[in-house]
């Protein structure tokens, strides 16, 4: 016959401890997108511009290699450099981490082309040689001579393209980020060069290849917009907002009134020296409302910021009150319950003493019950003291060694350990993130629950560890009675038994209590099991 | 100086009746012993004094005293006994429920001679009672009195 045990069915909602909290500085999804959006269209771009630049050299249309006859024209092997490193830039930017290795020794190849044809270039360029670099590629003669990048275009994509072989290795993206900053630079001198300079020079880099490589410097930096400098801009924290609303005005507004500064002075409207007073003025002027506007914004976030704080203080400090009463209560019921079953117990039992001759064997059962149904209670109550203390008493969860802990339980185990004739063995076991006094208690727990529901066989218990990327599951395997998988789920609720008082003692918490502490830790416990076959119980504590 | 022959006095400060009960009858089967029993903490510290209903109650030899006793606080009892010169050579036993460590903690350094839980179980507590009967009557040498 069953018998279940206490019907007590109650829950004791106790606090949830607070996990870790979350990182609130990761960037947002949205965010990361737009920027990856840009890289793929800075590549697009590139490969678009190169592209017309190609059919410009094969068919001669001279607006499709500089938009005015004066300034220097985009070179063939620019816009080669321009296409490979834009469909380079376009794979990475889509990867995901997911690209086969084909495809990254593709990435690689192009990468690698681009730097080698940019540096022979600049080789060619700085020790006044010829290499043949410029010869290479059909249709890139201009006025009878081949074709050959400027300078600064061929060191500007030499950069590019070491950016784009540097950018996923982790060791080397921090000087990929530079390399990049490095060829945005001088991409963007050109350009001010343009917007300044109305006459053109020899060696000047074109106006076509300037912002190709601007657009590719941009791209590179953003293709991975979670990591290194990018991922303080892109980021949710009041740096990463402030980054995104004033790096563009830092940007572009020197340029704009630099550029008015130089219109005005070549209209005439003033001479240069005055113009210069004026374009200081603006600057100050433009800046100091810049920072005005952002300091404000700081400041209304910040203040938010410290009221959600505090917001949060007040409630740990209430969840901590109220798991000192919770503590209180526990303790003080279970107090006051234990003196009338005192009253019951010792009152059945000094019966039992002055009248032993004169009651007969009906009422030595009576008495038995009464000593036994409180005994009994006052074993549930010490056991619900328990149950509750397990979230009034959390320590906090700090990096403890699973083999001293076990060791522990093996010392606290001894003597049912030498009376069954048990064997406990166990893998090595790692140092994991837990709260050491909880951790003993699922290890005894188990480990007992292995020596007591034993079979005809000696016992044997054998501790296991099994390393996954994210978490360790351990493992506490027994050879002992087993355990019906149909009642895998139950043996884990509070007071459920599946045998009787007479089979087995206890009250039927142990598995309750160990499925407690586990889940407070992140992890799941489960088990397997048939009858007389023995069971495994498994459990998962997250890796930090 | 006390002989063998005189019974033991014993001050049971205990406010659960049932505990009372039971405490008594653990110790009848001692050698001779006198149990004064008291409920309160007021009580227990007039009769101490030997003030008002007390006035020629016996100078307990062992006092048993329980902690969490109406209107006055065990522990402020057993404070008052070992601060006051001429009662506090009386060896306090603590007999409580309570197996809190703070509990524990707060008698020792108020001076209890000892603590002792007492166990659910009828049995378990008559071997402690016996047990510490053995230790206090026939190991121990009591003070006298006065």
């Amino acid at each position: 016959m069953q018998h279940a045990g206490s019907r007590v069915r109650f829950r004791v909602t106790a606090s949830r401890k607070h996990k870790d909290p979350v990182r609130v500085e990761g960037p947002a999804p949205q965010t990361l997108d737009t920027f990856r959006r840009f890289s793929k269209w800075s590549a697009i771009i590139a490969i678009v511009v190169g592209y017309h630049v190609m059919l410009g050299w094969m068919f001669g249309i001279s607006v499709l290699k500089t938009p005015s006859p004066i300034y220097s024209t985009m070179k063939m092997n620019s816009a080669i450099c321009s296409v490979v490193a834009g469909v380079c830039l376009y794979l990475l930017a889509m990867d995901r981490g997911r690209l086969s290795r084909k495809w990254r020794a593709f990435i690689r190849i192009c990468a690698g082309l681009v730097a080698s044809l940019a540096l022979l270039t600049v080789i060619e360029r700085v020790l006044r040689m010829d290499i043949g670099v410029d010869h290479w590629f059909p249709f890139s003669m201009e006025n009878g001579a081949p074709a050959r990048m400027a300078l600064m275009s061929a060191l500007g994509f030499h950069l590019i393209g070491l950016a784009l072989l540097l950018l996923d290795n982790p060791r080397t993206a921090r000087i990929s980020e530079m390399l990049t900053l490095t060829s945005a630079a001088i991409s963007l001198l050109a350009i001010a060069g343009y917007v300044y300079q109305a006459e053109a020079f020899q060696g000047q880099m074109s106006l076509y290849a300037s912002v190709v490589i601007l657009l590719l410097s941009g791209g590179v930096l953003c293709a991975r917009p979670d990591r290194g400098l990018m991922a303080k801009i892109t980021s949710d924290s009041f740096g990463g907002i402030m980054a995104r609303r004033l790096l563009p005005a830092t940007l572009s507004i020197p340029l704009v009134l630099g550029w008015l500064q130089h219109f005005g002075h070549r209209a005439g409207l003033y001479q240069s020296e005055p113009g210069l007073a004026l374009l200081t003025v603006a600057n100050v002027t433009v800046f100091i409302s810049v920072v005005w506007w952002g300091v404000n914004s700081l400041h209304r976030m910040d203040t938010k910021r410290r009221q959600a704080e505090q917001e949060l203080q007040e409630t740990a400090a209430k969840l901590s009150r109220s798991n000192a009463d919770l503590e209180q209560f526990a303790y003080v019921a279970s107090h006051d319950l234990k003196e009338p079953l005192r009253a019951i117990s010792g009152s059945v039992q000094i019966l039992r003493e002055r009248y032993h001759g004169n009651l007969g064997p009906e009422a030595e059962e009576v008495i038995r019950h009464t000593v036994d149904g409180a005994l009994r209670m006052q074993t549930l109550i010490d056991d619900l003291l328990t149950y509750s203390r397990l979230a009034t008493r959390e320590a906090p969860l700090e990096p403890t060694d699973c083999s001293t802990v076990l060791e522990e339980v093996l010392a606290n185990l001894q003597s049912s350990i030498r009376e069954s004739k048990a064997v406990v063995t166990h893998d090595p076991l790692p140092t994991v993130k837990a709260d050491r006094i909880q951790l003993l208690q699922v290890f005894q727990n188990l480990i007992s629950n292995g020596i007591k529901y034993r079979s005809q066989r000696t016992p044997k218990i054998h501790v296991g560890i099994e390393d996954r990327k994210n978490e360790w599951t351990f493992s506490v395997r027994d050879n002992g009675i087993g355990i019906a998988p149909q009642y895998a789920d139950r043996i884990f609720r509070i007071f459920q038994r599946l045998h009787t008082r007479k089979e087995y003692s206890g009250t039927g918490i142990g598995l309750a209590v160990c499925k407690k502490i586990i889940e407070r830790h992140g992890g799941r416990i489960w088990l397997d099991s048939e009858p007389e076959e023995g069971s495994t119980f498994y459990f998962t504590l997250p890796k930090p | 100086m006390r002989t063998q022959q005189d019974p033991i006095e014993i001050l049971l400060v205990e406010d659960s009746p049932s505990d009372a009960f039971i405490t008594r009858e653990a110790l009848k089967e001692a050698p001779v012993v006198n149990v004064h029993l008291v409920q309160d903490g007021v009580e227990a510290m007039a009769f101490l004094r030997r003030e008002g209903d007390y006035e020629n109650a016996p100078r307990p030899d062992i006092i048993l005293l329980d902690l969490n006793t109406p209107r006055k606080d065990g522990r402020e009892v057993l404070s008052e006994i070992k601060t006051d010169h001429s009662l506090r050579s009386i060896p306090v036993i603590v007999l409580t429920s309570s197996s809190a460590e703070s509990d524990i903690h707060h008698a020792y350094s108020l001076q209890a001679n000892c603590y002792i839980t007492k166990p659910s179980d009828f049995t378990h507590f008559k071997e402690v009672i016996r047990s510490m009967e053995n230790f206090w009557f026939n190991c121990v040498t009591l003070p006298g009195h006065d």
